[in-house]
């Protein structure tokens, strides 16, 4: 082998130096394993022996926090958690699959999959793509899309994808542009570019892009955060997958390039002016359409035995996780390149887009590869899995490099980290209630984070496949915000499926644990508020958090974790999937900005009946207007408090027991409502950002109506309330019903044993009218003037 | 030989690139123009025989009832600056494959190494300084990480 590195007599600190050097991300001690494995070999690792160990080994692929050992300090007091994945998120999901069988594949695959009727599943991922989007938004964002649609077409034997769900953080768009300093993007610059991205990507496709949410926060400036997920519609019996001993590997889509070298290797280093320009990609749209119609028609004709994604560290990551248990002949020089030249390392590791590969029995090969030469996709045999326990890369005949399987994938050393944790002390601000309400709530309602997206969600193709029965727009003129999408993807059934999320990184500045169960609470809030159903919901985590070498980020991840797994449990919603993306920072000079600890949760759940749909804007004047779950003084990571400058405050806790009763009398609620003729519940929107006030303006203005509230009905979770803390808290567990005047009983009935009351009225004429304990008028604004303030922010 | 093709529209109104990106120089970054004109270019090589390359512009490259085509010389003489973007080497230039994929279709005796380019460019009517124009390519029109861009302006004498 030629083009050896000398690893041998170097010194830890040497070693370091190299992996700098080369852009590979390992740290010393895995540095000093990789140096002991070879020297038991009694020879030098060539270069690409080492590429694959950094690329395999990158926190990207192995996702070394979440399974490392973290020596916890929390409190004063030390406890040691080996393997923060396992003893929270798959714990809760290990206990709840006990319960409830819906759960087809969780966490190994590229994709989770829930059962959908009996002969579909369910299959959803969501990926971050954050380092490339900050380069270059549109391309990456756009490589961001291509990317997760690629890990459902690549779960199990394939699934059709048939949603795409997009989230970002990015800096206030507003942000006057001196304030950004060279080498950073204006914020506004990276919105629109990442919306273009998504939107040349899902729409080409022909994939629905049906939900989302965008939050703004300064500590996202240099490093916006881009979270694109897709959905996919599985067959019974595809779940399963594995390349057999004497398959061709076989490769079909784009081509090898120069491009997207060490892009899982990138994501595990800080973002800093002169980051490496070679992982800056664009997606081809058009090629990735060609590779999924092959897919789907080889999947049904089983054609192939295994298939999986290209994605962060390319040939190498995903042949050696196909080979485990196996081996694998290699062979680089057959691979098709799009621009001669590429060394042989450079080929292994390249994350060029749209590629896929699959594992084909020799019996297959012809059908296949006619089958790709009809759709006009390239395939290319790589090599052959063999049962050698080793990867054994060539190019011609020359071999460039031997990799024994059970070190690439178990040599590993444990990540070892330590955590601090002290309990939070939330101290309340004070101030007196502000004279003029009525402009605070335009203020919140012109809040980026709570403002229409409209001008953003109309430029993706939401329609496309036919199946988007509940829109992400809604009320009479369709510009309402709904909580949630809704897909019916298969004419002849009933079912559908509800698509939401949950993201606030602020209530994460007080305490993480109570971030983690705020936003499975809202993903979940937002879910039943459609017609969603507790019982076959199940959710997806993405963490992005900055470096985790900082005992104190270290603590709030696993305070973060514990607050997942609590919540997950009490609430019987299992986690199938996730993603976490590490070192979200930005330097600049000797600053370092690391974006604040954020959680989104995704939420799918299966609705029985589609006609169980339900919207938010307010339905007929004369109405009833429901509040159900009590409201907290807890106005901590507010937006309220936000908008007025004040900081502190309770972050929004969930009471668990009392959630569930009111997640499952919701549910109940709306699958009992198809039976009432008119309809029992006419219109159910969740509270959140702006808590009741907003919740009731977004109602009111989506539809022509208005609404008057009576603040001393509103059910209290403690005694002394002021009204703008009733008004803007952000208490978790909350809906805001309007119910059809005549069947008032029947949902008071069905609500028994949760807190709610009925707090006002749908009016005739489209004014949001609020009055206080002594009657007061609090509120009183034209809902037309409200929307305006609504529309215009981010209207461009 | 290399040529080139320049495609741009016969009526502003029809020219919603163009639009686009004059309300984005105001509303982003504050710089008012007259008028902003797109020009999609697409540079060949090896080039083809005139009758080709006529039918090609008009069959492939252009929309003939919205649009106006050039070959081989500037579409647009009247500017204050005209700036244009194209990607760096090796960054995927999806509008210029697709040309090629196209091109071999329609014309199967085209050479097997046929390359095409997709350059963007921006004809640009106002008053502006070359300061300007340099802040509307790194801020709004080109990322210097995947694209290069070049600028060009009406001599002082010409009006």
């Amino acid at each position: 082998m030629n083009d050896e590195i000398v690893l041998a007599g170097r010194s830890g600190h040497q070693l370091m130096e190299l992996s700098r050097q080369m852009g590979w991300s390992l740290n010393e001690t895995e540095m000093k394993v990789i140096a002991s494995h070879f020297l038991k070999l009694k020879r030098n690792p060539s270069r690409i022996e080492l590429e694959s160990l950094a690329q395999t080994w990158s926190e990207h692929c192995k996702h070394k926090v979440f399974t490392g050992e973290i020596t916890l300090v929390e409190n004063g007091k030390k406890r040691v958690i080996r393997n923060l994945f396992k003893s929270t998120i798959k714990k809760a999901t290990l206990g709840i699959a006990k319960k409830k069988k819906f759960l087809w594949s969780v966490f190994w695959d590229n994709a989770g999959i829930i059962e959908f009727t009996k002969d579909f599943g369910v299959a959803f991922k969501v990926e971050t793509h954050n380092h490339p989007s900050a380069l270059d938004p549109y391309a990456g964002a756009n490589t961001g899309v291509g990317g997760v649609v690629r890990d459902i077409l690549g779960c199990g034997l394939g699934a059709k994808p048939i949603a795409s769900t997009d989230v970002f953080c990015f800096a206030d768009p507003r942000t006057d542009a001196s304030l950004v300093p060279s080498g950073i993007l204006h914020p506004k610059r990276v919105f629109k570019g990442v919306r273009r991205g998504v939107k040349e990507y899902g729409n080409p496709m022909g994939i629905p892009t049906v939900n989302g949410s965008i939050f703004f926060d300064e500590r996202f400036l240099g490093n916006p955060l881009v979270f694109c997920g897709t959905v996919g519609l599985i067959p019974r019996g595809a779940e399963k997958k594995r390349p057999r001993k004497g398959d061709s590997i076989v490769v079909i889509g784009g081509r090898t390039g120069r491009d997207g070298i060490h892009g899982a290797t990138f994501s595990s280093a800080e973002l800093s002016e002169v980051s490496e320009t070679s992982v800056v990609q664009i997606g081809n749209p058009i090629e990735e359409k060609k590779v999924l119609d092959v897919i789907l028609q080889a999947r049904d004709r089983r054609l192939f035995n295994a298939i999986t994604d290209f994605g962060a560290g390319g040939f190498g990551s995903a042949v050696g996780e196909m080979a485990q248990g196996l081996g694998a002949r290699v062979f680089l020089d057959r691979a098709p390149l799009k621009q001669q030249g590429l060394l042989p390392w450079e080929i292994w590791v390249s994350e060029s887009q749209e590629r896929m590969v699959l594992s084909v029995s020799p019996a297959h090969l012809k059908a296949f590869r006619e089958l790709c030469a009809f759709e006009d996709v390239e395939a290319f045999e790589l090599g052959t899995f063999t049962g050698s326990g080793k990867i054994e890369l060539f190019y011609g005949t020359e071999t460039v490099g031997v990799l024994d399987l059970r070190f690439l994938h178990e040599g590993l050393p444990l990540f070892c980290e330590r955590a601090e944790w002290s309990a939070p002390v939330f101290f309340i601000p004070s101030f007196s209630q502000p004279a003029g309400l009525n402009a605070v709530l335009r203020q919140l309602l012109a809040h980026p984070n709570i403002a229409s997206k409209e001008s953003t969600v109309r430029q993706y193709d939401f329609e496309v496949q036919g199946g988007t029965i509940g829109k992400p727009f809604v009320g009479r003129l369709g510009d309402g915000p709904a909580d949630a999408a809704v897909i019916k993807p298969l004419p002849d059934r009933p079912l559908a499926i509800t698509l939401s999320n949950g993201i606030n990184p602020w209530y994460s500045d007080l305490d993480p644990y109570w971030m983690a169960a705020s936003v499975i609470d809202e993903s979940i809030r937002n879910s039943l508020s459609v017609g969603g159903n507790i019982d076959h919901l199940a959710l997806l985590d993405n963490f992005c958090w900055g470096n985790p070498t900082d005992p104190r980020k270290l603590g709030a991840l696993v305070r973060t974790a514990q607050g997942c797994h609590d919540t997950a449990q009490a609430f019987g919603t299992p986690f199938i999937s996730g993603k976490d993306s590490f070192y979200n920072e930005f330097r600049i000079g000797e600053k370092t900005i690391s974006v604040p600890g954020t959680l989104l949760i995704s939420a799918v759940s299966v609705m029985p009946d589609a006609s169980a749909l339900l919207s938010m804007d307010f339905k007929e004047a004369g109405n009833p207007v429901y509040l159900v779950g009590s409201t907290f003084n807890e106005l901590g990571g507010s937006h309220y408090l936000h908008v007025l400058g004040k900081t502190g405050g309770m972050p929004p806790l969930v009471r668990f027991a009392q959630a569930k009763k009111i997640f499952e009398s919701v549910s109940r609620l709306t699958r009992q409502n198809v039976r009432f003729a008119p309809r029992m519940v006419r219109a159910i929107h969740d509270l959140s950002e702006g808590g009741l006030a907003v919740a009731a303006a977004e109602m009111a203005f989506a539809s022509p109506y208005g609404v008057e509230l009576d603040l001393s009905f509103v059910p209290l979770g403690e005694k002394k309330m002021r009204a703008d803390e009733v008004l803007f808290s952000e208490s978790n567990s909350r809906f805001l019903i309007e119910v059809q005047a005549e069947h008032e009983n029947a949902f008071r009935r069905l609500l028994k044993g949760v807190p709610f009351a009925r707090v006002g009225t749908v009016t005739p004429e489209p004014f949001l009218r609020v009055r206080g304990a002594r009657g007061e008028l609090l509120l009183d604004s034209s809902c037309p003037v409200l929307k305006a303030a609504w529309t215009r922010t981010l209207d461009w | 030989m290399l040529q080139r093709i320049e495609v741009g529209y016969r009526h502003l109104e029809d020219d919603v690139a163009g639009q686009g990106v004059r309300a984005s120089l105001q509303e982003d970054l504050g710089v008012r123009v007259n008028s902003v004109e797109f020009v999609d270019v697409f540079e060949s090589e090896p080039g083809f025989s005139s009758k080709d390359l006529f039918f090609l512009a008009e069959n492939l490259f252009s929309d003939p009832i919205t649009q106006t085509v050039s070959i081989g010389r500037p579409l647009r003489s009247r500017f204050d600056f005209k700036i244009e973007v194209r990607f760096h080497g090796g960054v995927l230039d999806n509008v210029g494959e697709m040309a090629a994929y196209a091109v071999r279709q329609m014309i199967p005796s085209a050479p097997a190494d046929l390359r095409i380019h997709n350059i963007r460019q921006y004809v640009l009517h106002g008053r502006l300084t070359l300061v300007q124009a340099e802040k509307i390519c790194t801020k709004l029109l080109a990322n210097p990480l995947i694209e290069h861009y070049t600028i060009m302006q009406r001599k002082a004498n010409e009006r």
